[in-house]
């Protein structure tokens, strides 16, 4: 008798808990990497228009205030530091996380490879759903339709190659966001920017259409454990990238008819 | 009434399929080469049912005792390997291919393209890579005096790890750096790590019987593998190049 009631509670004791747990993580954040920077900014006042709870993590010298303001939390930390990301992440539970990361000058070109290190091992241990990176045309496969073809990758690009590796590999549902040619902030979406997993596929984009790129794939299936390229042909865009995208179309022609 | 009906029919197709799709068979490609022959030879005594991608050219005199089917594809021809994937079903693709001597590196870029598009086609469940410490993040450990040679090799082999892990097709990638010639066998400390530091020799014996072991293994789904074998003894030659390694 005791003991069936004590399995007869225990069962509703689980029962509860699994009730209580379950709006509790329908409601757990997103935490953004490089969210003080210019697509970071973008990003995140896309994710609050979408109703999403945003957590940072910045620098004790970056400018958060005007974030805060907004009802941005704040978690404070190097990025170049695993103790600091790890930290972070437990600070959680956060039920995705968003790297826009950009280094500064003069930081050394691992910075791609050892931030995501630290952020995709962190997340795959606290359980992270989802990882989304804006990451580079010229990393991983994309290299190989890249119009020079070097036979070395560039530092830089073994860096966000890298970086792309250790979020494959963490296990956490990856999406990543690649741009080619990302346009100056006061431009903005002509309406028909669009994600690809082509990743022949080049051309300009703006900051905006990624913030809603990154919105969009919270929830849309084609992202889950997808490469994504961006590109926006309709945009009005001015020099350099004009020219940029014209000799990119050039060549491509060229490839078409087998030059 | 009506459901009834539909669920018996559901169970009956079940009750046919279910055995024929645990069934299926394995595809390799290489077999014919020397860790290929391992690797199905294993395959063999493990009562998998074995099917051998050759070229027109390829000895297959050494897999026909085995009892071993064929089917004839060049590696670098999509169709024929698309081809060569719809023979099956196929439960599991095996890849140990190594590109002959007067054969461009981009090797193993284009045939994992061809084979990880048709594998992810055609429902495989399992994809083994033999692959090479150097690829991906063990790039920090390749020897540098050996990546002024095998660089482009090894970089080719990196674009076609990514291939795969992109295709959607569930992977094992097993890496080797140094292998031992097919007469030195395996001490009985072989082990396998997911720590893409690890550098050590392996023969490929064992490679064969962990490729067994991995197969249809849930704890090998989505890993990469360093595949050593710490308490052998290697033959001269290969005892100088990992000593040449402690020095960088």
């Amino acid at each position: 008798m005791t003991k069936a009631f004590v399995r007869y509670v225990g069962r509703y004791a689980a029962a509860i808990i699994l009730v209580a747990a379950v709006p509790a993580s329908a409601n757990e954040g997103v935490l953004v990497f490089g969210g003080t920077g210019e697509l970071g900014r973008e990003v995140i006042e896309d994710l609050l228009a979408a109703g999403e709870q945003v957590t940072i993590f910045a620098r004790p010298t970056s400018q958060t205030a005007d974030l805060e303001a907004q009802g941005v939390a704040v978690l404070q930390g190097d990025v170049l530091n695993e103790d600091d990301v790890s930290r972070a992440l437990k600070a959680g539970p956060f039920r995705v996380v968003v790297d826009a990361l950009a280094r500064d000058r003069g930081v050394d070109a691992d910075f791609y490879d050892v931030s995501m290190d630290y952020i995709a091992s962190a997340s795959a241990e606290s359980g992270v759903e989802q990882i989304i990176l804006h990451g580079s045309v010229g990393a991983g496969l994309s290299k190989l339709s890249d119009r020079v073809r070097e036979t070395e990758m560039s530092d830089l690009m073994v860096s966000k190659t890298m970086g792309e590796r250790h979020l494959m590999e963490s296990g956490v549902t990856y999406t990543i966001i690649r741009n080619w040619a990302l346009l100056p902030n006061d431009i903005r979406e002509s309406g028909e920017a669009f994600m690809t997993p082509d990743q022949t596929a080049r051309g300009l984009i703006t900051r905006d259409a990624l913030a809603r790129f990154t919105v969009q794939c919270l929830t849309d299936p084609m992202c889950e454990n997808e490469i994504l390229h961006t590109v926006d042909d309709a945009v009005e865009a001015r020099e350099p990238y004009i020219s940029r995208l014209r000799e990119q179309r050039e060549w491509e022609a060229e490839q078409r008819q087998g030059g | 009434m009506k459901h009834l009906k539909s669920l018996t029919l559901f169970a009956v197709l079940l009750a046919w399929a279910g055995p024929a799709a645990a069934n299926t068979g394995v595809l390799v490609f290489g077999g014919t080469g020397k860790l290929g022959g391992e690797v199905v030879k294993d395959l063999v005594a493990a009562g998998e049912d074995v099917t051998v991608v050759v070229r027109p050219t390829s000895d297959r005199s050494a897999l026909e005792p085995l009892g071993v089917a064929f089917v004839v594809a060049d590696v670098l021809n999509e169709g024929e390997v698309s081809a060569a994937l719809n023979s099956g079903p196929y439960r599991v693709v095996v890849d140990a291919l190594a590109r002959d001597g007067d054969t461009a590196p981009d090797f193993y870029i284009d045939s994992m393209k061809y084979m990880a598009a048709a594998a992810a086609e055609t429902g495989v469940k399992q994809f083994i890579l033999h692959g090479s410490v150097g690829a991906g993040l063990s790039r920090p450990v390749y020897p540098q005096e050996r990546w002024d040679v095998m660089g482009p090799t090894i970089q080719a082999k990196d674009f076609g790890e990514r291939y795969l892990m992109e295709s959607g097709v569930p992977y094992t990638i097993i890496r080797n750096l140094v292998l031992l010639p097919l007469e030195v066998t395996e001490s009985g400390e072989v082990a396998i790590t997911t720590d893409q530091t690890k550098r050590g020799v392996i023969t490929r014996d064992a490679l064969g019987r962990l490729t067994v072991e991995c197969l249809d293994n849930d704890s090998c789904i989505n890993e990469i593998f360093h595949a050593y074998d710490d308490a052998i003894d290697p033959p001269g030659r290969y005892k100088a190049v990992m000593e040449s390694f402690q020095n960088d």
